[in-house]
């Protein structure tokens, strides 16, 4: 049995009807499921709404947006956070646990898979229907199994293997199915790792992704990745409209003709306290380079927190970036973060369609926190 | 600039702020030929296409209060009047008329005694008459007045950075 | 015969023995500032004219804050690609690219200087009054030819002197002095001309308290607004006094009007929608419902502001669906901030937290709202459509009034906290 099918109690192809544990809603795509809902919800118990995409609100329909979601909040007693940081990590330190069905808006639920929770990309018209009638109906997916062996160098990093492993399956092998992550690398690993490692599976074509602990069956559909092979490396951008369109990655090394504009720091993937100590420990006594501008997010008001108390901030003040309040921007059109025409913006943001920052002549690369450190250093890749 | 001259009078009220002279709105034209082509859109309507160059306009108290905008008196100036006469001037508009190449005159005693399409007549420094009417001025400060009679202060610039490269 | 604060500083820079107020005089301006909204337009100027050096680059600083962190995609990164080139082609080096506000950058880097003369592409230039500075913005073709040439001429103006007698209570603060004075003189009512601050309440003040008042003076119409020198000044700049103490007004100086206020009396004020010098007591708005706070600008985000904000949060939390945002304004206020635990304090009670910039005070993206919603802001303009849509209300007050609105969602003092 794959993990997903022993999740569900039922058999890949088959319809279940499930109960889902939480229903998340926030400012990005989920807040649109309340167009469809005119009459009560089922359980408001299990509803937390989230806004964290546009805080502060870069555009007066933000500010519409979170009364609407004010209203749902204020008329059914549901729990309502505004500015904590990214939903998914909010819910990860404080309610996920193993075996919990999450169902949720965008695209990176599968986040929850690090701790072998069941996180569902559902959309708007999917998750009225869920929040009316309490359950959701699926057809168990098929999956894909990665068998994850060997450690990760001292350079190279979870966002680093994760555009690895997209760029080499995502486009043939786990389009629609669910990603099981499985292997002796994984006990190397942070729950934060995996949790980057399931997001950016559905983030490219996946339908759900998760942590296994269960031994591979050779026999099983079965992918095998080495960690010792993983290098520092950036996605390069996606087209118009379209994340990922190419699933191209190149060495760092590999593309230092490259004139890079600004650098996004944070985020889901890049936004933890371990990530911003790294960065932190690069830029100390450092000044940024004159023409590049960096944004640093914290992914959540806690890691901040605590940032703040190690003198984080201070250094990140120091170096001349600039400090963005915890929330998920990787799709904010308006807002702090964005860039201009033409220019060149390497991001731990979740996507990297070139319009995903405002313009859409922009060229988004993808690339980890050193990645994305040091070409705050040098403008460059390197 | 001659020292005397005379003009078409347009007629405008008090406080004519920066917007009714350019609505904001307006001012991402890429030129200022462009946007003098909605000034006073909504006050007179008529006024972009039948206005003349070496027309003038007298107005009410506090003409030009608003924001710091340039543009305000660019378009004016884009469109060929050169002088205008108010009760008071706002600060900002005060400087920015005269770095457009505007002369800007102070007189409240001929807005009850003339209307659109009356001829004034303008001796700088001296006095203005319209009507049969004449009240005396006080005087343009001299430099003021030649940024005026050079087309406004970039002019005016470039002029000066002739006669120092001139020196050297 | 006896001069004013403004007639004494044009005339010891222009050169000049003797002024009255409509003479013309040369200045040779010590400081100019650009900001980021100004540097394509300044460029192009420039290009026109054909200029290929300014009069003295020492003198120049290029002040990023408007458009930085970049966050309108189409404009911002151009505004700042053209402050780097104007630097770069002028021999520019003092670059301010988001550390803060420009106008708290002029006295914290103590460019703005007693008795000197700043000029701005900007409209609260004014704000260095505070230390004594006649400062006052002018426009983008201005500011080329005054950096090429390194002159500028003024229109030396009247002068209204403000007399601040006695000690503000508990929790009136700056703020509430000037915008009381806007709305008895209203938005025009100093129209041209110089407010110059003296009186022992004046004294009192701090120089961030000083630097809030000059900076609203402008909403006035003023030309400028100037306190007098003292060892508060000297200490601030770490100058000797007696290099300064010559800025003040002449007993005998001329004003055109007198105003006094008796700051005991004095109790919060409000800017009410939609203008500045719409002006009414707490008492009359109290209970009036907010929707979002914001603490900063260059008007109120000092780390006085802070520290008055954060002694008023401390243990409390922000009122349910209510946003409260914090943008101290500038790099120093932020780490001092953080250094002295307000920052912790905003945090803890729900606050978000913006990088030193001029944020939503000039209608960036940081907390614009929709039709209906209304926000109490510690900034200076509150303009229909300035933070939102044209059906957002905006009230502007002190930062005590922020914080207390914040905690309770509603118009409120710090007295009505301890009696919830």
């Amino acid at each position: 049995m794959t993990k997903i099918e022993s999740m569900l109690g039922a058999p890949a192809g088959q319809k279940v009807r499930v109960k889902p544990d939480f229903i998340v809603l926030n400012d990005g795509d989920a807040h649109q499921a309340i167009d469809f809902v005119e009459v009560g919800l089922a359980n408001p118990e299990k509803v937390r709404i989230f806004i964290d995409h546009d805080v502060p609100s870069g555009d007066p329909k933000g500010s519409f947006i979170y009364q609407k979601l004010a209203r749902l909040s204020k008329s059914h007693g549901i729990s309502f956070v505004y500015g904590q940081g990214i939903d998914y990590q909010l819910m990860l330190d404080k309610e996920v646990k193993a075996g919990h069905v999450i169902l949720s808006g965008g695209r990176h639920a599968s986040y929850y898979g690090a701790v072998g929770a069941l996180g569902l990309n559902l959309d708007p018209q999917e998750l009225a229907n869920a929040l009316v009638s309490g359950e959701v109906d699926l057809i168990v997916p098929g999956t894909v199994r990665v068998n994850l062996t060997g450690r990760l160098s001292a350079e190279a990093s979870a966002i680093d293997l994760a555009i690895q492993l997209m760029c080499q399956f995502a486009n043939e092998f786990w389009k629609d199915l669910v990603v099981e992550f499985s292997g002796p690398a994984l006990s190397s690993m942070s729950q934060k790792e995996k949790a980057i490692l399931c997001a950016m599976a559905t983030g490219s074509g996946a339908i759900a992704a998760l942590v296994s602990d269960e031994t591979v069956d050779a026999r099983q559909n079965t992918l095998n990745f080495d960690l010792d092979q993983v290098v520092r490396v950036s996605a390069l951008p996606g087209s118009q409209g379209k994340s990922f369109a190419n699933y191209h990655c190149r060495k760092v090394q590999d593309l230092n003709d490259v004139e890079l504009d600004a650098g996004y720091l944070g985020g889901l993937l890049g936004g933890h306290l371990d990530d911003l100590r790294q960065a932190a420990a690069l830029f100390k006594g450092k000044r940024i380079a004159l023409g590049f501008r960096l944004t640093i997010c914290p992914a959540t008001m806690a890691v901040y927190l605590q940032a703040m108390e190690e003198g984080l901030i201070d250094i990140f003040i120091d170096f001349g970036a600039q400090m963005v309040s915890p929330s998920e921007r990787s799709y904010n059109k308006q807002g702090v973060g964005v860039i201009g025409h033409g220019e060149k913006l390497v991001t731990n943001g979740l996507y990297n369609d070139s319009g995903c920052q405002g313009v859409n002549d922009a060229d988004i690369y993808l690339g980890s926190v050193e990645t994305v450190a040091r070409a705050a250093l040098t403008k460059k890749f390197n | 600039m001659d020292r005397t001259f005379s003009g078409k009078i347009w007629k405008m009220p008090d406080d004519v702020d920066t917007d009714t002279i350019i609505p904001g709105k307006r001012g991402t034209i890429p030129n200022i030929k462009e946007m003098s082509n909605f000034a006073f859109e909504h006050l007179r309507p008529e006024f972009a296409a039948t206005v003349q160059p070496g027309d003038i306009i007298v107005a009410g108290k506090n003409f030009g209060c608003g924001s710091s905008r340039e543009q305000a008196a660019g378009v004016i100036a884009a469109k060929g009047v050169t002088c205008i006469i108010a009760k008071s001037f706002a600060r900002i508009f005060f400087r920015n008329g005269f770095n457009s190449g505007i002369l800007l005159i102070e007189c409240d005693k001929i807005q009850d005694l003339c209307s659109d399409g009356d001829v004034v007549t303008v001796e700088v420094n001296q006095c203005v008459r319209v009507n049969g009417h004449e009240f005396p001025v006080k005087k343009i400060p001299d430099n003021l007045f030649e940024i005026v009679q050079d087309g406004g202060l970039v002019n005016n610039c470039r002029k000066r950075l002739g006669l120092a490269k001139e020196v050297k | 015969m006896g001069y004013t604060i403004v007639e004494k500083i044009l005339k010891k820079n222009a050169g000049v023995d003797h002024v009255v107020p409509g003479d013309i005089v040369i200045t040779k301006p010590n400081m100019f500032m650009i900001h980021d909204i100004y540097t394509c337009y300044l460029k192009d100027v420039l290009e026109e004219i054909g200029a290929e050096n300014i009069d003295d680059p020492d003198r120049v600083t290029i002040v990023f804050d408007h458009c930085m962190p970049t966050a309108v995609a189409t404009n911002d990164s151009v505004h700042y690609q053209a402050g780097l080139d104007l630097a770069k082609k002028y021999g520019i080096e003092k670059l301010h690219i988001g550390e803060g506000i420009c106008h708290t950058l002029m006295h914290e880097k103590r460019y703005a200087r007693p008795g000197e003369i700043a000029t701005a592409t900007d409209s609260h230039t004014t704000t260095y009054g505070g230390a004594g500075c006649f400062s006052t913005g002018i426009g983008t073709t201005e500011m080329a030819v005054a950096l090429i040439t390194g002159e500028l001429w003024f229109k030396v103006p009247e002068a209204i002197k403000v007399v601040l007698k006695g000690t503000l209570k508990d929790h009136t603060l700056a703020k509430d002095i000037i915008i009381k004075i806007l709305g008895d003189i209203r938005a025009d009512g100093a129209q041209y001309k110089s407010i110059e601050f003296t009186g022992s309440g004046a004294h009192q003040l701090s120089m961030d308290s000083r630097f809030t008042i000059a900076n609203m003076a402008l909403e006035a119409g003023a030309k400028c607004a100037l306190f007098e020198v003292d060892e508060k000044t000297a200490a601030y700049y770490d100058i000797p006094l007696s290099t300064i103490d010559w800025v003040k007004a002449d007993q005998d100086a001329v004003y055109s009007q007198v105003l006094e206020y008796n700051l005991e009396d004095l109790i919060p004020q409000l800017s009410c929608p939609q203008g500045v010098d719409n002006v009414h007591d707490i008492v009359e708005i109290k209970g009036q419902k907010v929707d979002e706070v914001y603490l900063g600008s260059c008007t109120n985000g000092s780390i006085e502001d802070m520290a008055i904000a954060a002694s008023i949060l401390q243990g409390r939390k922000v009122a349910d669906y209510v946003r409260f945002i914090v943008a101290p304004a500038s790099n120093h206020v932020f780490k001092e901030s953080i250094r002295l635990g307000y920052m912790k304090t905003f945090i803890e009670a729900g606050a978000v937290i913006i990088h030193p910039c001029c944020g939503l005070c000039c209608g960036m993206p940081y907390g614009l709202l929709h039709d209906d919603e209304v926000i109490l802001s510690t900034a200076n303009r509150n303009f229909i459509g300035r933070m939102g849509t044209k059906k957002t209300l905006i009230y502007l007050a002190s930062p005590a009034v922020a914080a207390a609105s914040a905690v309770l969602g509603c118009v409120a003092e710090p007295s009505d906290l301890y009696m919830a």
